[in-house]
This record gives structure tokens, sequence and C-alpha cells, in this order.
């Protein structure tokens, strides 16, 4: 019945002169003047994230009307902050997900790469060796277990990344045998959450290097396009000479790579590290990718998307806390709102 | 009263028609054949009687019964009858079962103990099939399974039965008895739709003769007035370029000699060699092993045996990254799981696998290179930011061939290049093929399209259970040779 679902395929431009990208007018020559290519930029943006972004400035401009505080540079430099890492993350998730996965784990790579920093400054290494050790660790293992079990053993990778993701947990409360590690003295770590250029914190920043890395790779590099390729389609992929392991194995050492960089910042951030984060942020960070546009199976969407699911889901949270709203109520709300928002952007996907 | 009353059916996939706006009525004991070319909407039209796909548009009317849209349930309740074109039974039931089904309807998995065992036999002793009652269904050639399908289609005593290509499976004499049983249930009173691709039996069997072109009806002949090279000229409609090629090379040193290869762990091995500039095609039954046989070269499946040289050198490593490094591309055979990221643009379709991994993909130099393969290859609409998704078939089809090209194979692989594709777009791939043709590409592609076969070949290798049944050149590549082979006659 491929057949038939063929035929929901959108023909037809959405009304309001909104024409899908690939609708666009050709310009003759090839080579589109500046103008054109910023419209087209612009249109683009329009109809792949236009109900992500609409719903975003509904949500600020509802925040900032009734929240007092809520629209200002102190508030939008603690959000960066508090949300730089679940950037780092979703940008990690995103590429598992393009390329036709999901990694659950990060929630447990997290706190643990944390954890191993905190021992390795307690055994007197270095603090850039320690870090290096923890991030090069973390890529090895999402390569070789995540990656190997998912890309090349063909496990699914609900139940892998979900099994090492308790694994992951069950490490860190051995490690800590529930305690939390103090960690001082190391001027780098202490700064990654305590400085601010500008309105913007430095985690904050080093979240947007991790994004606009992540944009860059994904559309500008070999590997990039593989990812697309393989998500979309594995078996063309593979006919057509890409290494599908290799690309499967490369997108969750990446997601765990970036998930350890979280955690370093999260260290050092708390001068501390404890055996447990939050565990739902992984679930949070498919989350972000989903309403961002990126499919469930892969192949369709994009980093930026990404971005704005972000985006999307900082904003509720610090409006909400601002508004004092209390905690269990903020878990009910962004629940409900997270369905409403992805249900909201398919039913339009579907329409057009 | 007529038995069957179709009224302006019409379908399309995507945005591509297959059907357009079709009227056919069947009387009882009438045999009515419905001729065309690939793609002009035949089985599509089957499918839609039958219920297994529902109309965009249009009516189904069974003795007077309006029959709901895509319900195969109701349509069979209804007294339709059909063979598919495709071999349809469950495998691991056994013959008596299989043909049984229709009878028993098993409820949440729990298997009816069958009844009606009785008038199986009588029922295949018509047939001129004989067959173990308990043979597992997968156990039974192709040529007695597509009898057993008869068998089940004709047990619940049909009001009108489909025969969608059955004969393609048989040999002569088979292909005869089951024609005088198709005579023999049309006197009974039954209405049989009858679709061939073989004309001279639609000469000899059918009443009247239905011809389709494009998805449209394009007209009607009655007996005596339809032979088959009037049914020819209607169902193509033009005349058609392709220069009959026949002019083998034999100077020339084999570009890719295939040694040894077996198909199946019983098989004999199979051994072929294509020179430069030289077209083979490869033809056989659904499961052959033609597709196989093109997987095993390009390296999408493991040799079990034999070897595999491109102008003298072995592959010595397996797998598809040695073949292409090796200039042995290959043209999938399924557009939809094989091919195309369907949500890719057409541009990142033409240029897949093009780049390593660790490379710098310059956007615009990709879209470049895909421009000129879209202008060169006439790939409609001229848009290479538009998922694939979006393109009809023969477009879909012209994008695979232009990222098969783009790689300067040395041999092609083709795997059913013309499979759902319209006439315009067919004969576009045809020009690519000779384009390749002329550059010393040696071409190996398999057809079940037997004029296709027949026209572009410059030798014919015919396979018959996973073995080379027969090795065509020049006069002997006819239509009675391939089908004699094919169904596997001597």
């Amino acid at each position: 019945m491929t057949e038939r679902a063929r035929e929901t395929v959108p023909v037809a431009a959405p009304a309001g002169g909104l024409a899908p990208r690939a609708d666009l007018p050709e310009t003759p020559g090839g080579g589109p003047d500046g103008a054109a290519r910023l419209r087209r930029g612009l249109r683009a943006l329009q109809t792949d994230h236009l109900g992500a972004i609409i719903a975003v400035v509904a949500l600020i401009v509802l925040f900032s009307v009734t929240v007092p505080d809520f629209f200002s540079t102190r508030n939008f430099t603690d959000t960066a902050d508090t949300y730089s890492v679940f950037l780092i993350l979703t940008v990690g998730v995103t590429f598992t997900m393009l390329c036709g996965g999901m990694d659950l784990s990060i929630a447990g790579v997290d706190p643990l790469a944390g954890l191993i920093l905190a021992e390795l400054l307690a055994h007197g290494y270095s603090m850039w060796l320690s870090v290096v050790i923890v991030v090069v660790g973390a890529v090895l293992f999402g390569i070789c277990v995540n990656g190997f079990l998912i890309g090349v053993m063909k496990v699914n990778f609900f139940i892998v990344t979900l099994g090492s993701l308790t694994a992951l947990e069950g490490l860190a409360l051995q490690i800590t045998q529930g305690s939390t590690l103090l960690v001082s003295g190391h001027r780098f770590l202490s700064n990654l959450g305590n400085t601010d250029f500008g309105i913007i914190p430095l985690d904050g920043l080093i979240g947007l290097v991790c994004l606009v890395l992540g944009i860059l790779v994904l559309r500008y590099t070999g590997f990039g396009r593989a990812v697309y390729a393989v998500g979309g389609n594995s078996e063309a992929a593979r006919l057509a000479g890409i290494r599908t392991s290799l690309v499967t194995c490369l997108t969750y050492g990446i997601s765990a790579g970036l998930a350890a960089i979280g955690g370093i910042i999260e260290v050092g951030r708390l001068g501390s590290a404890g055996p447990s984060t939050d565990a739902t942020i992984g679930l949070t960070a498919v989350a972000a990718v989903l309403i961002g546009g990126t499919a469930f199976g892969g192949g369709k969407g994009s980093m930026f998307g990404s971005f704005i699911g972000v985006i999307f889901i900082s904003v509720l949270g610090s409006g909400l806390l601002i508004a004092g709203i209390s905690t269990y109520l903020t878990e009910l709300i962004t629940g409900v709102v997270l369905i409403v928002a992805v249900a909201a952007d398919r039913f339009r996907r579907a329409r057009r | 009263m007529a038995v069957l009353e179709a009224r302006g059916i019409t379908k399309s996939f995507g945005a591509a028609p297959v059907l357009r706006d079709v009227d056919i009525t069947i009387e009882p004991g009438e045999i009515v054949a419905l001729a065309g070319e690939n793609g002009s909407g035949k089985s599509t039209f089957a499918k839609i009687v039958s219920g297994t796909v529902a109309a965009s548009a249009g009516t189904i009317t069974l003795d007077g019964v309006l029959l709901p849209a895509g319900s195969p349930q109701q349509a069979a309740k209804s007294g339709v009858g059909i063979v598919p074109q495709e071999i349809s039974g469950v495998p691991n039931l056994n013959v008596a079962e299989n043909i049984l089904l229709p009878l028993n309807h098993s409820l949440l998995g729990v298997r009816v103990r069958p009844h009606g065992l009785a008038a199986v036999r009588p029922l295949l002793d018509r047939l001129g099939v004989s067959v173990d009652l308990d043979a597992p269904f997968h156990s039974l050639p192709a040529s007695q399974a597509v009898l057993v399908e008869l068998a089940r289609a004709l047990v619940t005593n049909p009001k009108l039965l489909i025969i969608d290509e059955t004969t393609a499976y048989l040999e002569r004499t088979a292909a005869s008895v089951l024609l005088d049983v198709l005579r023999g249930i049309r006197d009974e009173g039954v209405a049989v739709m009858f679709i061939s691709h073989r004309l001279r039996e639609v000469q000899e069997l059918a009443d009247r003769t239905i011809v389709l072109r494009d998805g449209s009806l394009v007209g009607e002949l009655s007996r005596g007035q339809s032979t088959p090279d009037r049914i020819a000229r209607m169902m193509v409609g033009r005349e058609i370029e392709v220069h009959k090629r026949g002019q083998t090379q034999t100077s020339a040193k084999p570009r890719i000699a295939v040694e040894n290869v077996r198909l199946a762990p019983a098989a004999e091995p199979l051994s072929l060699q294509v020179r430069p500039g030289e077209v083979v095609g490869l033809t056989g039954l659904v499961n052959s092993g033609c597709a196989a046989l093109l997987d095993h070269i390009a390296g999408a499946r493991p040799l079990s045996s034999g070897t595999v040289r491109v102008d003298g050198a072995e592959i010595s490593k397996p797998g598809i990254r040695a073949a292409l490094a090796a200039g042995i591309v290959l043209l999938p055979g399924d557009r939809q799981k094989e091919g195309l990221l369907l949500d890719g643009s057409m541009t990142s379709n033409i240029m897949l696998g093009a780049r390593p991994l660790l490379s710098w993909v310059g956007l615009r130099r990709e879209t470049r290179t895909a421009r000129r393969f879209i202008s060169d290859f006439g790939i409609r609409p001229n848009a290479p930011a538009r998922p694939a998704r979006m393109f009809s078939g023969g477009n879909q089809q012209k994008i695979m061939l232009a990222r098969a090209v783009r790689r300067e194979p040395a041999v092609l692989l083709l795997n059913e290049p013309t499979r759902g594709v319209d006439i315009g777009a067919r004969a576009d791939v045809y020009r690519v093929i000779a384009d390749s043709l002329r550059n010393g590409v040696s071409v190996l592609f398999y057809s079940t399209d037997m004029h296709e076969v027949i026209e572009l070949s410059d030798r014919v290798l015919v396979l018959y259970d996973n073995q080379l049944a027969a090795e065509l050149t020049g006069d002997q590549i006819t239509e009675d040779n391939i089908s004699r082979y094919m169904g596997g006659g001597q």
C-alpha cells in the first residue's frame, strides 16, 4: 500500500502564498543574486519551520505581556545559561535522529562524564587532559557500544540506548555510592558557568558553537549528506556505496561526545558532580528535535529546526519559572504543550 | 445484463495518472482481453476490480450490485476471482489449504480446518496439473504455483474471473491447456477478463480485445479483427525509436567476465561476458535468478562462488564499494525501496554517494552538476530542490539513471530499467542506454518486458530456476524462443 500512501503527497501550495521551497521559481543562469537568495532563504525558513517559529514568537509575546521581568536581558542571560547544556545535547540527538535512530543514553552519559572528570581531577590529572579523556572516552563509548550494536548488529536503537542509559545511571551510582563529589580550584571550569560576554554567557556561547558546527557538518560535508541518506533510505545509501554502518556509528559517537561536553559544563557551573541529573533530559531533547520538524525515521529535517525546538522549550521553561508556577504544574504544562506542539506541526505538514 | 460494469475508472498515484476515465463492460460467457504496454494501466484496472486498489474516481458494478472501493473481501464475496500478476499464495500452507483459503476464514490467527477437500482434486485435474495436495506452496515451481492460484480463484465459483499475465509463467503446452480451461469456464457463463503480453494468445482466445494506452482506453477489437499486428499498433500508438541492434562485436575483449557464479546452492554455476558497447538482455520468470545475478555482480549480495573480472582484473574484495571502484554500477529494480531518498532533493539523489565522508560539499557545485544531468536527461520539472517523492515514476527513473551515469561506469547493470515508466520516459531511458553504449560502456539488463528484451539486446540470456537456460543471438532472439526457455522448455 505504499502507492496509496503516495497519494497524500503534498502537491498544491498552501494558501497565503507560502509555496514549498521546491516550487520556487528557478533563477535562470544558475547564479541567483543576493536579494533573490535572501528571499528564497526566508521562504524556505517559513515553510520548513513556520509553525515552530510562530509558536516561539507567540510564547515570547505571551510571557512578555503576562510576566513582568520576563522580557529582560537578565532573563535572557539566565535562560541561555540554563539551557546551554540542553542545546548541546539536542545537537547530538539531531544527528542520531536524522540518521534514523535516537539516543536516550545521553541522559546517562552527561552526569557520568562529569563524575569521571571529578574523579580524574581528584587523582591529580591536569584539567585539560581530564577533559580530553572524558570527551574521547564518551565518543568511543558512543561508537563502540551504541553505534556498534545499532549500526553493525542492527539491534533496535530504542532498546540499545534505553539499556545503556540504565546501565550508565547504575554505574554512576556505583562510583559515587549516591554521594556528590566537589570540584574546585580549576579556573577554567568555574569560569564555564560564570562568565558572561555582554549578555551571552560562556556556556551559551559554547552551545552556539556546537550548533553552528552541527549545521555546517550536516549541510556541507560528505558525512552530513550521508547522515540524511542513511536516515532517508539506508538500502539506497548502501547500494550507492555509502558505508551506512560507519555513518550510524559516528552519529552515536557525536551524540555521546556532545553529552560529555554538556556534563563537563555542568560540573563547572555547579562546582560539583553528582550521580544523576534529570533522566528525562534525553526525551526532552528528542521532543525539541521533533518540534523542529525532524521526522521519526530520519532523512528529513534540519539542525536549525532543532535549534528552534530548543528555544521553544527554554522559553516555555523560563517563562513558567519566572511566573512562579509550581514545578509540579510546570511539568504538567510542559508535557501538554510538547504534545500539542508536535501534533500541530505534523497536522500542518500532513495538510501541505 | 453485464457481469462487470466499470464506469469512469480513474486512478492516479501521486501526480501520475495511471487510468483515465475507463469504461469497460463484460457480458456473461464472454472473454475480454485487456492489452497494452507495461504501465498502460491493465494491472491497475484488474486490481481496482478485485478491490486491492481503490479507484480515485468511478464505479464498479458486479451483476448490478455496486462494489465498495478498495475492499477485496467484498469483491470476492460478490463473485470476483483473480489470479494476480505476482504469485501470492501463502508459502507455508499446503496446496489444498491454499486452494481452499477463500472458503475458510480464519479468525484471530486460528486456522479453521479446511472443508471442501473433495472438490480440490477434480478442480486440479481439470486444470491439467498433477501436484501433491500436501506439498507446501513454497515448494512448487512457478508454473504449478500459478495453476494452484487459478484453482483458488475458481473454488468460489466466481461470476467474473480475472487472469493477469498467468500464462507468462507457463510453457507453451501448459499455456494452451489453460486457454482450453478458460474457454470451458466461459461456456459455463462466467465472464473472463484476460490480461496477457502474448498477443497470439489474445488473438486465439478473446471474444473482444480492449486496448489501453497510457491509462486511456484507445480502442476495441472484435474477434477476427484482433491480429497481433493490429493490437500492437494500437498499444504503442506511435512508432518508438528503438533501433534493433544485433551487431555483435566479436573482436573486442570482454569488458566484464563473470565466471562460475552459483545463484542457488544446488544450481549449475553460470558464466557470462559482455564486451564494450554491447547490450546483453537477461530475462526469465519472477525468481528465475536474473535480479539476484545482477545483485551478485554488483556486490550487493555476496558471491558464494565464482569470480567477477572487469577488463581482466579480478574484483578480489566483496561488497558494493569494490564493485563500484571497478566501474560496475547497478540501477536497482525497486525505485522506492532501494533507489531514492524520497524526501531528499533531486540534487541530493543524483549526487548520492558522490562524496567521501570526509569532504567538503559545495552546494552550488552540486546543483550545477545536477542541472547538467537534469537537462541532458530531460527530467521534468527542472527543479533541483524538489523532493524526489514529487516526481512521476518516469522522472524518478531518470533521476536514478542520472546517478548511475554520473559515476561514469564501465559496466551498467540495469534491473528493470523501464518498470512502471510511461512511454515517453521509456524512450528517454533507451536513449540514455544508447549514449552509454556509444561511449563503450557494457550494458547488462534484466527485464520482464519481452519486447524490450528483443528490441534492445545484442544477445539474450534466458534464466530458468537460477540457471542459464539459453543464450540467444541474432535471429534466435524471438518471442517464441524466449518464452519457451523462460518456462523451462528445451
